[in-house]
């Protein structure tokens, strides 16, 4: 049952394709102009966020509407940790003394923030755990609301509903893409790890998961750790990209667009989780340059204020209904799968546990059949 | 005597308010396992058009706005919801969602800044019974919600139409069987949405007295946790959650102390987890809803 490192790579060549897309994608379009990079790098900590929320959701089927409370506790921990010691002391003059005299560099404050995020999460799993289904998503909601009322509470620390201010801006393309590979290298290696695969069981079919001993508590247990680490780190990310923020940047609209990347690119597939936040931030992009005005030779057209938002609505209405699985599908059976295996004719597709060793299962590939005939059959 | 009736009476009525979203929520969710989250932008819809026709006399401003509200939950079922109709629960959820962002920026577009309400001015004054006062538009609330809970379960236990769609909730394959219209009963369900939803526009409208495009955020997403934890697939759960969380947040307005007073939501949203926690199918189920092993 063990798989090693070693197995898992010869399948990761469609992630690995992934991964130099999105950074020849984000390191050239970053380079345009100081506002694109900014957007890009935006899109990237989205990316993460999107990811982490993957982890959790697209391997447990449970879905969650609570990811959003990381986002927020990580922003606020890392922001409370590099901003500068002399500032603090003015905008936020109530905070505990251990607090205000604290201050590390901008990457040990996105571990920390991230390891708070895993804290967090190690507090709320063993009772969020035990629910599925539809009263584990209002649970998850439910949580969301919990940790934006209270942070907008808790003015000493936060600011309250006020904005926190001077987080150092320090997060760029570059950083922020370091993160998304390791977001995806982490997802991937989850997924395909043993216990991803018994929590993907158990998403399929939590009563053969229960009757084959996997618990399924503990499994979903250890991928809402993975996935609130990334989140946090989004927030970290966000935080240092943003530097003014205030807590209901963390809350209903973002929660919608998170879950709406996820849906889109498709809710059971990491490429989904990668592809999701490239095609909302690019209809977004485009929608906003219209709705600034565009010139084409002598007309400027010029859409009405708040454009964005419907057309942002009206595309993911669109993909839910046209492709309700999302563009991705189900698993990664992708354009970048099948040119992965005619690379590869061994290769095994993704979805695909690495069980049988030398039998092609689920194979579409023309390529793969011909590779299964050397097998012994029976 | 007169604090202690003055909370049971403002628990009552908060809590009428969100059996009534709650029940429009449920009964969507009965036949078609969907939580519907554009419902707030139905009240929200509603709302506006109580503005639009607040010059009109009252029951011609009532009955305006509580058609507006059921033409367009018809049509949202008709256009976003009918295609997708077999998706997994999740798909419907962040649809509806999509529906919701989408139906308050298209409000954002057209009405842009708060408009005021003030009609029915009449039922603010508060009245005097026994020496108690109490507030008119509270009696309202529960009057109204009285009115309309004893006609969904006369509709539900005694019409035609009322007994198919409580079958559809219990299994909606097997009343399709027993020639159940699929596509009439579910419509039916919007509709009733629809009109609970308007009734709650005007009666939310009146109490806050401006209308925002977010209007109807915040009692929908009360109403989107009562049916769970009501007690999913059952109308009687989700009146019980809506009520009792109405309820709960009136005491606790009233018994908190002064400071903690503005984390009363999170208090209340930290008791539905706990809710769930024990009984995770809801306080009431529906029994088709256990799952079978």
């Amino acid at each position: 049952m063990k798989t090693s490192v070693r197995e898992a790579l010869p399948h990761a060549s469609p992630i690995a394709a992934l991964v130099v897309v999105v950074g020849i994608i984000a390191e050239g379009v970053g380079s345009i102009s100081e506002l694109i990079a900014r957007i890009v790098t935006l899109g990237l900590v989205t990316m993460v966020a999107v990811i982490g929320v993957y982890i959790f959701t697209g391997n447990s089927g449970v879905v969650s509407f609570g990811h959003m409370s990381f986002m927020l506790v990580g922003a606020y921990v890392s922001g409370l940790l590099t901003v500068p010691v002399m500032l603090k002391h003015v905008t936020l003059p109530h905070l505990p003394g251990w607090l205000a005299g604290a201050q590390v560099s901008g990457f040990e404050a996105t571990l920390i923030a991230g390891l708070a995020g895993v804290a967090f999460a190690l507090v709320l799993s063993p009772s969020l755990m035990r629910l599925a289904g539809l009263s584990a998503s209002i649970a998850s909601f439910a949580l969301l609301m919990v940790v934006q009322i209270v942070a907008s509470q808790w003015s000493s620390v936060t600011a309250g509903y006020g904005t926190f201010v001077g987080v150092p801006i320090d997060t760029t393309v570059t950083n922020a893409f370091i993160w998304v590979v390791i977001a995806i290298v982490c997802a991937y290696l989850f997924q395909t790890s043993r216990f991803g695969l018994m929590l993907r069981a158990s998403r399929d079919d939590p009563v053969a998961a229960v009757a084959l001993g996997i618990s399924v508590v503990r499994m979903r247990a250890i991928a809402f750790l993975l996935s609130a680490f990334f989140v946090a780190v989004a927030g970290s990310l966000y935080a240092h990209v943003v530097s003014a923020f205030s807590t209901n940047a963390f809350y209903i609209d973002e929660t919608f667009i998170v879950v709406a990347m996820l849906v889109v690119g498709g809710l059971r597939s990491l490429s989904g989780a990668v592809v999701g936040p490239i095609i909302v931030t690019a209809v977004t992009q485009a929608l906003t340059v219209i709705e600034n005005g565009v010139t084409v030779g002598s007309v400027t057209i010029m859409g009405p204020v708040g454009m964005t938002q419907v057309g942002l609505a009206v595309a993911i209405l669109v993909v839910l209904i046209l492709r309700p699985s999302g563009v991705m599908g189900d698993g990664e059976h992708t354009w970048m799968m099948r040119f992965a295996n005619r690379i590869r004719p061994d290769a095994v597709p993704i979805a695909t546990p690495p069980s049988g060793r030398g039998t092609s299962v689920g194979s579409e590939n023309p390529l793969d059949s011909e590779g299964a005939k050397d097998v012994p059959s029976g | 005597m007169q604090r202690v009736v003055q909370i049971v009476l403002d628990g009552v009525s908060l809590g009428g308010l969100y059996a009534l979203v709650t029940l429009g929520i449920a009964l969507v969710f009965g036949v078609m396992r969907l939580i519907n989250f554009a419902h707030a932008q139905l009240i929200m819809t509603g709302a506006y058009a109580t503005v639009l026709l607040q010059s009109q006399p009252s029951p011609v401003m009532v009955v305006g706005t509580v058609l507006a509200v059921v033409v367009l939950a018809l049509a949202m079922e008709r256009i976003a919801f009918r295609p997708i109709r077999n998706a997994d629960p999740t798909t419907l959820l962040v649809t509806s969602f999509a529906l919701s962002y989408l139906i308050q920026n298209v409000a954002i577009l057209i009405f842009g800044l708060p408009k005021s309400v003030n009609i029915l001015g009449q039922l603010d004054s508060p009245v005097v019974i026994g020496g108690v006062h109490l507030s008119g538009l509270d009696l309202t609330v529960i009057g109204i919600t009285i009115v309309l809970l004893v006609g969904l379960s006369l509709f539900l236990g005694r019409s035609r139409l009322g007994i198919q769609m409580r079958g559809a909730a219990e299994d909606f394959q097997m009343a399709r069987l027993m020639g159940v219209r699929a596509n009439r009963i579910i419509a039916v369900a919007f509709a009733i949405s629809g009109a609970f939803a308007g009734v709650v526009a005007v009666l939310l409208a009146v109490q806050v007295g401006v209308v925002t495009p977010s209007f109807g955020v915040e009692p929908v997403l009360i109403g989107f946790v009562a049916t769970v934890v009501g007690g999913m697939g059952s109308l009687f759960g989700a009146a019980v959650g809506g009520f009792s969380i109405g309820i709960l947040s009136a005491v606790l307005q009233s018994v908190l102390p002064f400071g903690v007073v503005p984390f009363r939501d999170a208090l209340v949203f930290s008791l539905v987890i706990v809710t769930l926690l024990i009984r995770p199918q809801g306080l009431l189920p529906s029994a088709s809803l256990r799952e079978r092993v």
